[in-house]
């Protein structure tokens, strides 16, 4: 642990740090205003889960390209893109990323390399490998990136994508977020892999298994995938196991069975706690300016908010706009 | 003029837009077949994909976001149901729920065959699902000339375009330049002129309503058949002005009756205009079940050349307005 922690800079980790938090009170708050009555509809928070889009994306530059699936805002905040916006586009506002058209589930930033994000299960794994043909066929050296859940895997998309990408050795990083559920099924009811990234054997494709709440362990296991892209190595099945600590939708509020130890168990690994622990023993950050940093993140959301409430809703008349180019 | 077949026209198509732009390129089963594209561009960009119609269907689209321009091999579509979601839910979607931040420039060949006795699942006309899809658009070729015409516009266009041939089209000849030419979509062509009857049609309706209109011009009846060539967008303005001059609409396409094309097409005139109409709209559509392999039954469910005479008789039988 020590090595990870010391590989990254102190700018980085708490880089990393900010954007978990933003992630964090994001979702806070789009649960308190669902919560409020506020008319924000079908909305998936990333809550414990945080660090996956943070360590992965952090690799990324311009040119690369990532394809979010519908549980989006981490995936959103890690490429850099306005919380303004996307509070906004909670809310289906004009001044939202996608004026209004796209919502909670498919927010979209190609400026930041976002692709929209995906609501079907398992349908953002064949785009992800498309991309990564137009870099291979343009000889560059970017790379794609495409996240599903570990119910993607039992999904036809998964097993072709993984195939193609293999066959024509692409660069491409399919980043499971393995929460153990899908909605409220437990993998063991649904899949006799217990272990995603053993489905990366069947396709001849490199596999890693790391813990997805612990940022550094992250960025290591997703620096390596994608470096080995970038070299021309092909794809990598990169497995994160993880956990979801709020309801699988916030509204409507869906499937908080999970049994309750099981969550307790993973509350006490949760990533943005655990980054902070980390930060203030390694004496990386105090706890004034720990402090000062939740502040400026909670007021950086008041203000995202406040746009999002200020921004009036499209002109009915533009729902005919955006369809052909 | 030179004559070619269909599917001769179809690669000329691809290969004349494969050398104009480095970013064109072809993908799907059985492609590096016949060999001359492969040849000539080899097989990066002739590149013969699994069977796996939603994996490579979603690899065109993610392709296409990022800057080239694939063009997918689907074969019959039939197949293509195996990759519907990547077609309906990414192809026909992203660039709408992105607030027109992307552009999908990809094209997808499909064919559906009727009349080929190849039995219920091999015989599948998906195109009133297709027209169901916004964010699609749909061209129909029926001749070799709008073959390669059709399909060098297609690939040049910015949004997703199914491509849709059919078996029986597929085997005819026709003239064809040499030349560089497109063909706008959304233009109809009028196939044949005439003064009594309108004839709407596409694909392999549209041969068997010349034959029909030829036939009835030696009983008195003057048909004009007209192809819209491009489903969405469409031609509405050569198809309405059509039936001001005739008077009388019969619209002949191979999707199934029930919430059929020939109804969307019908609904249309009767709605925009009713005022030009001497008697009500007929249908020639395909009874809505599916294809048995057997030539009679096959034979009974699709429109036919009498089906089509038999409507248009009765749009003069009908009491005139
Ligand atoms: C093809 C398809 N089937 C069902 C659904 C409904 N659905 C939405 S999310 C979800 C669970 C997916 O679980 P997983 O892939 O593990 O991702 P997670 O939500 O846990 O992040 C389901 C079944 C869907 N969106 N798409
Ligand atoms: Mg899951």
């Amino acid at each position: 642990m020590k090595v990870v922690m010391s590989s990254l800079s102190r700018g980085k980790l708490l880089e990393f740090y900010r954007k978990m938090l933003l992630m964090r009170r994001f979702d806070e708050k789009a649960g308190e205003l669902i919560a409020d009555g506020e008319p924000i509809y079908e909305t998936h928070p990333v809550m414990g889960q945080e660090a996956v889009p943070v360590g992965v994306c952090a690799h990324l530059e311009r040119g690369d390209y990532i394809v979010p699936n519908y549980r989006n805002h981490g995936h959103c905040i890690a490429m850099g893109m306005n919380v303004k916006g996307m509070m906004a586009e909670l809310y289906g506002k004009s001044g939202g990323v996608c004026k209004g058209k796209g919502g909670p589930m498919h927010m979209a930033d190609m400026s930041k390399g976002v692709l929209p994000g995906i609501g079907i299960v398992g349908g953002t794994i064949p785009p992800a490998v498309g991309v990564a043909l137009a870099a291979k066929m343009k000889q560059t050296d970017r790379v794609s990136v495409c996240f599903f859940g570990d119910g993607a895997t039992s999904i036809g998309a998964f097993h072709e994508g993984l195939n193609l990408a293999s066959l024509w050795s692409l660069p491409v990083i399919f980043v499971c977020e393995n929460n153990q559920y899908a909605s409220r099924d437990p993998l063991e009811l649904t899949s006799p892999v217990k272990d995603v990234a053993t489905r990366a054997s069947a396709y001849a494709i490199r596999k890693r298994t790391a813990g997805g709440n612990d940022v550094s362990e992250v960025y290591k296991a997703a620096g390596e995938s994608i470096r080995d892209a970038r070299k021309g190595k092909g794809p990598t099945l990169l497995e994160f196991k993880t956990f979801l600590t709020a309801p699988h939708s916030l509204n409507p509020v869906m499937y908080e069975n999970v049994p309750k130890a099981e969550l307790a168990k993973w509350k006490k690994k949760d990533p943005v706690q655990l980054l902070r622990g980390r930060l203030v023993k390694a004496n990386l950050l105090t706890r004034q300016a720990d402090e000062q940093l939740i502040a400026e993140v909670a007021n950086q959301i008041e203000d995202a908010y406040t746009f999002a409430r200020k921004s009036p809703y499209p002109s009915p008349k533009e729902v005919l706009e955006d369809l052909y180019a | 003029m030179r004559e070619i077949s269909y599917n001769d026209a179809i690669n000329e198509a691809l290969s004349e837009e494969m050398s104009r732009d480095d970013a064109v390129f072809l993908m799907g089963e059985g492609v590096h077949s016949p060999a001359a594209l492969v040849d000539r561009f080899g097989t990066e960009r002739v590149r013969t994909t699994p069977i796996s119609e939603n994996g490579f269907g979603g690899t065109a689209v993610g392709a296409a976001v990022v800057g080239l321009r694939p063009v997918v091999e689907f074969r019959n579509a039939a197949f293509l149901l195996s990759g519907f979601d990547q077609i309906v839910s990414n192809a026909a979607k992203l660039r709408y729920m992105s607030g027109g931040q992307l552009t999908i420039p990809v094209v997808f060949m499909l064919s559906f065959s009727s009349g080929l006795r190849r039995g219920a699942q091999h015989s599948f006309n998906p195109l009133s699902w297709f027209a169901n899809c916004p964010g699609l658009k749909i061209v129909v070729p029926s001749t070799a000339y709008d073959a390669k015409g059709l399909l060098k516009t297609a690939i040049r266009d910015n949004n997703p375009v199914i491509y849709m041939r059919q078996g029986m089209v597929a085997t005819t000849r026709g003239e064809v330049p040499r030349k560089d030419y497109t063909i706008p979509f959304g233009s109809a062509e009028i196939r044949r002129e005439g003064v009594d009857v309108t004839i709407l049609a596409t694909l392999n309706s549209v041969s068997m309503s010349l034959a029909v209109a030829e036939k009835l011009a030696k009983q008195g009846i003057s048909a004009e058949v007209v192809d819209p060539r491009s489903l969405v967008p469409l031609d509405k303005k050569k198809i309405l002005s059509s039936v001001e001059k005739t008077g009388r609409l019969v619209v002949v396409d191979e999707s199934y009756e029930t919430a059929g094309l020939a109804s969307a097409l019908a609904a249309i005139v009767a709605e925009e205009g009713f005022q030009y109409l001497k008697c009500p709209i007929k249908r020639v559509s395909t009874l809505d079940v599916p294809f048995p392999y057997s030539p009679p039954l096959e034979d009974y469910m699709l429109p036919t050349p009498e089906k089509i005479t038999k409507a248009v008789r009765e749009t003069f039988n009908t009491k005139s307005r």
